[in-house]
């Protein structure tokens, strides 16, 4: 898929895509022109010269500002898009159900809150049934939980090749778990376009974050069964590899009937890399599959939420600490966190060049997951790693608690 | 009852005015509704000239204008000329003249509310419109409108008004003729010479009141729209 948008003095990006890429996340910094280039994509920008796939489909568009016509309410408003819908349009029903808004419609535009308010926007979309929708930062005021469900219904529509979404957003978590691919703008150009995970750490790099988020995948658990024996073998490869025995009944112990329940109740058991993993449901998002595969899903673990153990051997020693999940790894780079000083506080740490920068108390770990080529970044505190004798190339255990 | 109070001359004379200030205020909505869309809209160097001319009427004395005007109506005109080979009659001191007048000299009473209310009028809600699969005379008819509704009772409020208090103008091109050319301001002007005070005091009440009462409901209807937006 080739996009490019030209805006005289604003705009000149060119990007290409992979064909399947359903859910593209847009992101960079303020003013660096990615309003602009939904505009221009959307077509409302006259100046603008585009060329895209999409010349005879259906492009709708939602801005940060809802632009809700305030001179109806809700049901108006949707019955306002309803006019032109295409065929394959949702519902109003559907719409405000997968926006979470089904409470709303009787609503005037003037009583809804900017959240709800950006809810009903999504909807208004959705009933026109548009084939590619951009979504210029229009979740920003919705609730993390709220956020979350109006993104798995939204990226359910592109798995199922009913909608292809542009999303710009400055929450990099949520670019993370749902798009196909990134799209980084800055100065009005396309500074990296990709994968996700590629452009991902490729973003964390250039902005220098101190606690970035690592994106895994894995296969989604079935059976309970399968989870203990899971955690039992992978006590005896951990064991087996470093040439120690698993310590069976001392420190795996079985999921009891209360965590089976857990399970059941908003937890999800993810496969990654061959071991078990638990993700809270509204933490996840589903990838195309093929019929009769199993389910891929994706998940995303703060940096901040990942320690180091390096007792490779008590592997699955869920009995004496509370975070739920471990992972294999193998160390593959140690970077110590530092940030510019402005130029009055640097004047003090250099006053030949009035600028400097001070290193953090925290340094970022690469973490190559054992058996797979997915990364964990880990941000744990220079002690810790003088304490630990962490180098590059040592074989750890990354813990980190329920995404 | 009405006739006791302010003399059956006069009553011919708001009738009249009555009938002059709904046609024009009518019509001005007609002109200036498009004519403010384009103008929010219309992006060039000489705007500035035609705003100034169309704006002219605010600031320039009625007479200075009646006087243009009746020497456009006059049969030695084109103006004059083609309208009386249209319609046999004279524009000059005619009811039809009296409305052409009227409806140029409140032009800007009209245009003008309803320019600013376009100019700021969100350009986004025109392109979520246009996405959403409006054409400009849908998104114009089913949104633009709707959300101008302040603009649109003000403009038709206030050329309503201001042509009821029209006098210069109207004495220069439509003069002093009962139930033709005679409204309510020149009515009055002629009890004064005439020296009837009476009927003069009930008229210039009955006009003191009914200004007063439609700019309070103009300033009370955009009060309620204004604080219903910043809702």
């Amino acid at each position: 898929m080739q996009i490019s948008a030209l805006l005289p003095n604003r705009i000149d990006a060119k990007i290409s895509l992979q064909p399947h890429s359903r859910f593209i996340g847009v992101t960079g910094p303020s003013g660096a022109g990615k309003s602009s280039l939904f505009r221009a994509l959307a077509g409302v920008e006259k100046s603008a010269k585009v060329q895209t796939p999409w010349a005879d489909k259906k492009v709708g568009i939602v801005f940060q500002q809802p632009m809700l016509f305030p001179h109806t309410d809700v049901r108006g408003n949707l019955a306002l898009a309803q006019r032109h819908a295409s065929s394959n349009a949702l519902s109003i029903e559907e719409s405000l159900r997968g926006c979470c808004s089904e409470h709303l419609i009787d609503k005037p535009v003037q009583a809804l809150s900017g959240g709800e308010a950006q809810r009903v926007a999504i909807a208004r979309a959705l009933v026109n049934g548009p084939d590619v929708l951009l979504l210029d930062e229009s979740l920003s005021a919705i609730d993390i939980f709220t956020r979350r469900k109006i993104y798995q219904f939204l990226h359910g529509l592109c798995v199922s090749e009913q909608l292809t979404c542009f999303v710009i957003s400055h929450d990099l978590d949520d670019l993370a778990l749902f798009s196909n691919e990134l799209i980084y703008v800055d100065q009005g150009r396309t500074e990296l376009c990709g994968n996700t995970r590629d452009v991902l750490a490729q973003v964390y790099e250039k902005e220098g974050f101190e606690t970035p988020s690592s994106v895994l995948e894995g296969t989604q658990a079935t059976s309970l069964s399968k989870a203990q024996d899971s955690n039992q073998l992978q006590n005896a490869v951990i064991g087996q590899r470093y040439g120690s025995e698993p310590q069976q009944g001392q420190n795996v112990l079985p999921l009891r009937d209360h965590e089976q329940c857990q399970t059941e109740n908003g937890i999800q058991r993810v496969t990654v890399a061959g071991h078990e993993i638990f993700v809270t449901e509204g933490s996840v998002s589903y990838l195309p599959q093929q019929r009769g595969a199993p389910v891929l899903v994706r998940f995303t673990v703060k940096a901040c939420d990942v320690s180091v153990d390096t007792n490779t051997v008590e592997f699955g020693n869920s009995s004496t600490s509370s975070i739920l999940n471990a992972l294999p790894c193998v160390i593959s780079s140690i970077e110590h966190v530092s940030f510019e000083l402005s130029a009055k506080e640097g004047s003090a740490n250099n006053p030949q060049t009035g600028r400097g920068t001070i290193k953090s108390a925290k340094v970022l770990l690469t973490l190559n997951v054992l058996d797979s080529t997915q990364t964990l970044y880990a941000s744990i505190s220079c002690i810790s790693l003088k304490r630990l004798n962490l180098v590059e190339g040592m074989h750890v255990i990354a813990r980190f608690k329920l995404p | 009852m009405l006739t006791e109070f302010f003399g059956a001359s006069s009553l011919e004379a708001i009738l009249l005015t009555l009938k002059l200030a709904f046609i024009t205020s009518g019509l001005l909505l007609l002109i200036a509704l498009p004519l403010a869309w384009f103008l929010a809209k219309w992006q060039s160097k000489a705007k500035p000239f035609v705003m100034s001319v169309l704006a002219l009427p605010l600031v320039l004395p009625p007479t200075v204008l009646g006087f243009y005007l009746l020497i456009a109506f006059s049969p030695q005109s084109a103006l004059g000329q083609g309208w009386q080979s249209l319609t046999g009659s004279n524009l000059a001191f005619s009811f039809e003249g009296l409305v052409l007048g009227s409806v140029i000299y409140s032009l800007p009473f009209a245009l003008q509310p309803l320019y600013s209310g376009f100019s700021q009028l969100d350009n986004r809600y025109l392109d979520v419109a246009k996405t959403l699969g409006f054409s400009v005379s849908e998104a114009f008819i089913k949104i633009v409108l709707p959300l101008s509704k302040a603009p649109i009772v003000v403009a038709l409020g206030l050329s309503f008004a201001h042509t009821i208090g029209e006098f210069g103008v109207v004495l220069m091109i439509g003069g002093n003729i009962p139930g033709e050319t005679q409204v309510l301001s020149i009515a009055l002007y002629e009890q004064v010479e005439a020296l009837e005070y009476d009927n003069a005091h009930n008229l210039a009440l009955a006009l003191l009141i009914f200004s007063f009462v439609m700019l309070a409901a103009l300033y009370r209807f955009n009060g309620l729209t204004s604080s219903d937006e910043a809702r």
